[in-house]
């Protein structure tokens, strides 16, 4: 899966280019974001080309949420579009992970 | 005109077993008192509402949609807290610099005034709707404020990130450029608590805040009717009485004074409702004599002694569920395929029962003591099942998944758990595809978001954490799962499910094994 990544300040960004986040990806997605977190504490994922997730997609996206916890940093999500955000608000993602429609309000959030 | 609505505020009376529920969707007298915010905004002309949501955002947006109805646009906020609301405030985007919102605690309803802000006001930043203490309590008048203001874009760009109501106002008082601009609030209605919503009832009953679009027409001074009602002649009627639409009232009935009855009620022979507000689809039995209380369903609130109870038997008081497609019959189904099963594989099953008996002398076996799904939040109301399984001989892992979960995808497993649990399907205990049978204290330690959506679902013995994340997942992994198939679960997606499981059974399809 491709991931495009940007540094604002001390927040990284990461932009996903894949418009599905399923069990066909979400292990390899998982991989290549583990070490990117490593490095940083404040990470705001792109989900604006984002169109489909399954469970796997999101039971990914909340490990990497435990592993930014783990060391006292925070994950939040920009840019999800419609269907995904119903989905995240009926399985109540919302309350675990911080979601907000444009980037720069996330950025915004860390400040 | 631009609102800024804040549903965040909880009712955690409604649900103490931690499924918080928006005081704002609390209903008054024939709708959700925030539809009743919204109509009163939307004729005093406002066109543009920046709704931030948290608990049950999908119940809202079904409420108030895209705006259409009212003509009127509507933009949704989610956030992870209620503290979280007044960020969201900062981030609204603003079309010019003097532009100015209207904030609004949406479980608070002003009769007031809400004309644009005149210029010579522009100065003063906010102005704030405030009741006022009776003068003769406090020597000093002290502003309480009412949860709805008039911010300028400067005012709402400089307001605290994280904060509650109290810390808002202290903000919106202190506000370094100007003095702020107070108008009061005469009348004023609020859903933040069971006491304010009978208030809030008593008031509209008593006309004492009028001016709300009420669905029932008023057949007389003081007694609303809505449709489809059907009203034994006996029943005796003393003003101010309101009864919802659907609703069965029976014989010898008393209704009144101060009596609401929602929509889809039932109120069986002979009962005494004075002072009494009965939420929608509940059912309350014969011969009761309820007074100053609130009926929720199965909960009995009693505003004066301020304590709620839960009424378990089912006469006395419970829920009228929407119609919907009865549950025994989208069983059948699988109870006949559980039959099915049973039957072929009984050689199987007697040649198992005479191993365990005969030779290993082990009780056949190992029962778990599994929660009935779907069930309301109160543990009162659970009813718990034997699941069935043959003791097995393998060390019981040390995992994440509940202790009714199937162990893993083996032919081992599919013998010792799955034909046992066939008898539970049989009697209709179990599905085949669901989420994993847990136990009372299993549910109990759930995350409330979690627990609620979980209490929603079917339990099955096959299960989509199983299937997609193995006999071990992570507790992520298991909430992914198990909350996704709670929204998702459908026939079609039940049969994908089996099919992947027996695919994996059969190494048609790879375990899954993305552990991370």
């Amino acid at each position: 899966m491709e991931l495009s990544k940007e540094q604002i300040d001390d927040i990284l960004v990461i932009t996903l280019k894949t418009e599905i986040l399923d069990a066909s990806n979400a292990k390899e997605f998982r991989s290549q974001t583990v070490q990117l977190l490593e490095n940083s504490r404040k990470v705001v994922f792109d989900m604006t080309q984002v169109k489909f997730i399954d469970s796997s997609g999101c039971g990914t996206l909340l490990s990497c949420l435990r592993q930014l916890n783990g060391y006292g940093g925070d994950l939040k999500l920009s840019g999800v579009q419609k269907p995904v955000r119903t989905l995240f608000e009926l399985v109540r993602m919302h309350r675990i992970i911080e979601i907000y429609d444009k980037n720069d309000d996330a950025v915004c959030s860390f400040q | 005109m631009r609102a800024f609505l804040i549903t965040t505020n909880e009712l955690s009376e409604r649900t103490p077993w931690g499924d918080a529920y928006p005081s704002a969707m609390m209903p008054l007298i024939d709708r959700p008192f925030l539809q009743h915010v919204v109509e009163y905004l939307v004729n005093q002309g406002f066109d543009r509402f920046d709704v931030v949501l948290c608990q049950h955002p999908e119940k809202i947006k079904n409420l108030l949609g895209d705006g259409d109805r009212w003509g009127v646009k509507f933009k949704y906020h989610l956030v992870k807290e209620p503290s979280k609301s007044i960020l969201t405030l900062k981030c609204l985007g603003f079309d010019n610099s003097n532009e100015w919102v209207l904030l609004v605690y949406a479980d608070r309803l002003c009769r007031v005034d809400l004309r644009p802000v005149k210029p010579a006001l522009m100065s003063c930043h906010r102005i704030l709707y405030c009741t006022k203490y009776p003068e003769n309590h406090h020597k000093d008048v002290k502003l309480n404020w009412s949860g709805w203001a008039w911010l300028s874009n400067q005012c709402c760009l400089a307001a605290p990130a994280n904060c509650d109501e109290y810390l808002l106002f202290e903000y919106l008082l202190s506000f370094k450029y100007s003095a702020p601009e107070f108008v009061n609030v005469s009348d004023m209605i609020r859903s933040c608590s069971y006491s304010d919503i009978m208030v809030a009832h008593k008031a509209v009953l008593s006309k004492q805040f009028n001016g709300l679009m009420l669905e029932g027409r008023e057949v007389e001074e003081g007694v609303w009717l809505s449709r489809n009602i059907s009203l034994h002649p006996t029943v005796q009627i003393r003003r101010p009485v309101y009864i919802g639409q659907n609703c069965r009232i029976g014989k010898g009935v008393r209704l009144g004074p101060n009596t609401v009855i929602g929509a889809n009620c039932v109120i069986d022979d002979k009962t005494i409702l004075r002072n009494t507000i009965i939420l929608p689809n509940s059912y309350v039995g014969t011969s009761l004599e309820l007074q100053d209380v609130l009926v929720d369903q199965y909960r009995l609130i009693n505003i004066r002694l301020e304590s709620a109870v839960t009424i378990t038997e089912n006469f006395i008081m419970g829920s009228l569920p929407e119609k919907q497609f009865p549950r025994w019959l989208k069983s059948i189904p699988s109870r006949l395929l559980a039959i099915i099963l049973l039957i072929l594989t009984s050689p199987l099953f007697v040649a198992m029962i005479l191993i365990l008996k005969i030779i290993y002398k082990r009780p056949l076996f190992d029962q778990k003591e599994a929660v009935r799904l779907p069930v309301p939040h109160d543990p009162g109301l659970w009813r718990v099942f034997a699941l069935l399984r043959f003791h097995s001989f393998k060390p019981t892992p040390n995992r994440a998944s509940p202790s009714g979960a199937l162990p893993d995808i083996s032919w081992q497993d599919l013998l010792f758990s799955f034909f046992p649990a066939l008898i539970n399907i049989v009697r209709g205990h179990l599905c085949f595809v669901g989420v994993a049978p847990r136990t009372v204290s299993e549910i109990k330690a759930l995350p409330p978001d979690w627990r609620v959506l979980y209490l929603q679902s079917k339990i099955g013995l096959i299960s989509e954490a199983l299937v997609y994340f193995g006999a071990n997942p992570s507790q992520d992994e298991l909430r992914a799962a198990e909350t996704f198939y709670a929204v998702s679960a459908s026939w079609k997606y039940d049969l994908k499910l089996l099919a992947k499981y027996f695919g994996q059974l059969v190494y048609l399809w790879p375990k899954p094994d993305m552990k991370t």
